[in-house]
């Protein structure tokens, strides 16, 4: 045997990425570089939740804002200090991003999604105005920050509207249902890469309103819409579309169609490629349900903790 | 020490490659086991000579790594035979012939195998002090008590649950 055996760095941080996290997190008293390899990949990179504890004081108005590959994305605001918060359950570590003026106004949509192509994560900030003029109100700015720039762009004007939550990214764009009462809803993408912004049409002429709800999925890896049939009684059906070619309009299909869940609930979005999430009133409780698409069979509720954003 | 995966004189047949480790012995390698380590693969694209001298792997760790070579050269063994294989491979190895295989399969750049066997180096450490990865790893800490003190605190939760081991 030979008599020494240093391990090159890059080697030691190939084993070191593959201990679970609480003996990852122990091993950055070793020595400042193991400290500097495990800092490097716990701020983004791990799949091994186990357990969820805010590492922080939720503040007045805060609110769950959106996920992306497992980091979740929170809105805070107590005053002055208006700020995002990215924050990975399964690390426990989280950065707080000033934004660049304050939540002023009660609509902030904010978004997480995360680019491939420049391996970057990239909050989309569309506040409702920047500050309280009457001209203002007519048109909405969108924000764009890159985590690995650390820096805030503002990207275009938008007209006013509504932006159902959650977005919903897939092909490295972010996707908003945007609502505005004098036109039908359509789908904003965002193209995380270069930024470019793009409308695309739904299935059919919708308004969303309290009776007729509608979230966007992903299902099997298509960009999906899921929305509500007539209310027959107390109950409702959803139907499930899939858009089989990315952006083109007539390839919009029915697929599915599960239910019946009560008439006040409305769909969430996807996960698990084949599940679909709802908010409904049971048995006196807001829950969050699971429901199988190929079973229409509900396979998970819980009770909805958060106030999520409205 | 000579060892071989095929009958007959030690000589470089077509299609084979001679290995020889830091200490002197020579492996006679066929060539479709070694091309699946990238290293080997690209001294054989540059090199006429079927001879290939590796000054810092030693004998022991030099047999190991061909015999997963040549085990997963073998289009006659299914991937369910060869991932069992890898198991079987890294189970009850000491830590320090793991460091020796993780060093030597890095360097020959056998990504698969540098995996399964940091995978196993993890396991043996993850319930480990930290005083005991230092020694293995022969790591000089360069905290200040105050400083690593401070570390530990920041991640109380990754310390209060267990008892850890020193060996």
């Amino acid at each position: 045997m030979l008599q020494n055996c240093d391990l090159p760095g890059d080697v030691l941080v190939v084993i070191l990425l593959k201990l679970p996290i609480k003996s990852l997190l122990r091993c950055k008293t070793v020595c400042k570089s193991c400290y500097a390899s495990a800092e490097t990949f716990l701020i983004i990179e791990n799949d091994k939740c186990d357990e969820a504890e805010l590492p922080f004081m939720f503040a007045y108005k805060s609110s769950l804002q959106d996920s992306c590959n497992g980091l979740v994305c929170l809105s805070v605001n107590d005053g002055d200090r208006s700020r995002i918060i990215l924050w990975n359950p399964a690390t426990r570590k989280h950065r707080a991003i000033g934004v660049p003026h304050s939540f002023t106004d009660y609509l902030n949509y904010i978004g997480l999604g995360f680019s491939p192509e420049l391996d970057d994560y990239k909050i989309i900030w569309i506040p409702s105005s920047s500050v309280r003029t009457p001209e203002n109100y007519s048109e909405m700015n969108l924000w764009v920050y890159s985590l690995r720039s650390g820096s805030w762009k503002m990207v275009e004007i938008l007209p006013y509207a509504y932006y159902l939550w959650p977005p919903t990214s897939i092909n490295g764009c972010m996707h908003w249902i945007t609502c505005n009462q004098s036109a039908e809803d359509r789908i904003l993408t965002i193209d995380l890469c270069s930024d470019r912004l793009q409308y695309l049409d739904l299935p059919f002429s919708f308004h969303s309103s309290i009776d007729n709800s509608i979230a966007l999925a992903v299902i099997n890896g298509s960009l999906s819409a899921v929305i509500s049939l007539e209310v027959e009684g107390m109950s409702k059906h959803f139907e499930v579309w899939v858009m089989a070619e990315y952006g083109v309009k007539d390839s919009w299909t029915r697929r599915f169609v599960v239910g019946p869940f009560s008439y006040i609930s409305r769909p969430v979005g996807s996960w698990r490629e084949r599940k679909l999430l709802f908010i409904d009133y049971v048995e006196e409780e807001d829950k969050f349900l699971s429901c199988d698409i190929f079973t229409n069979v509900v396979d998970f509720e819980c009770s909805v903790f958060i106030a999520f954003h409205p | 020490m000579v060892t071989t995966d095929e009958k007959g004189p030690l000589t470089a047949k077509k299609k084979s490659v001679i290995i020889r480790s830091c200490d002197g012995d020579e492996f006679l390698v066929s060539e479709s086991a070694a091309v699946l380590s990238t290293s080997l693969k690209k001294i054989l694209e540059e090199k006429e000579d079927r001879l290939i001298h590796l000054s810092d792997i030693d004998n022991k760790t030099l047999a190991m790594v061909i015999a997963y070579l040549s085990t997963h050269a073998d289009d006659g063994l299914s991937d369910d035979l060869k991932r069992s294989f890898d198991q079987e491979f890294v189970s009850g190895k000491e830590f320090d012939v793991l460091k020796y295989l993780v060093l030597a399969t890095d360097t020959l750049q056998v990504t698969c195998l540098c995996y399964t066997v940091a995978k196993k180096m993890a396991d043996i450490m993850k319930n480990k002090l930290v005083e005991w990865v230092r020694r293995e790893f022969d790591i000089q800490n360069d905290y200040t008590p105050e400083a690593e003190a401070e570390i530990r605190r920041l991640d109380a939760w990754a310390w209060d649950d267990r008892q850890l081991e020193d060996d």
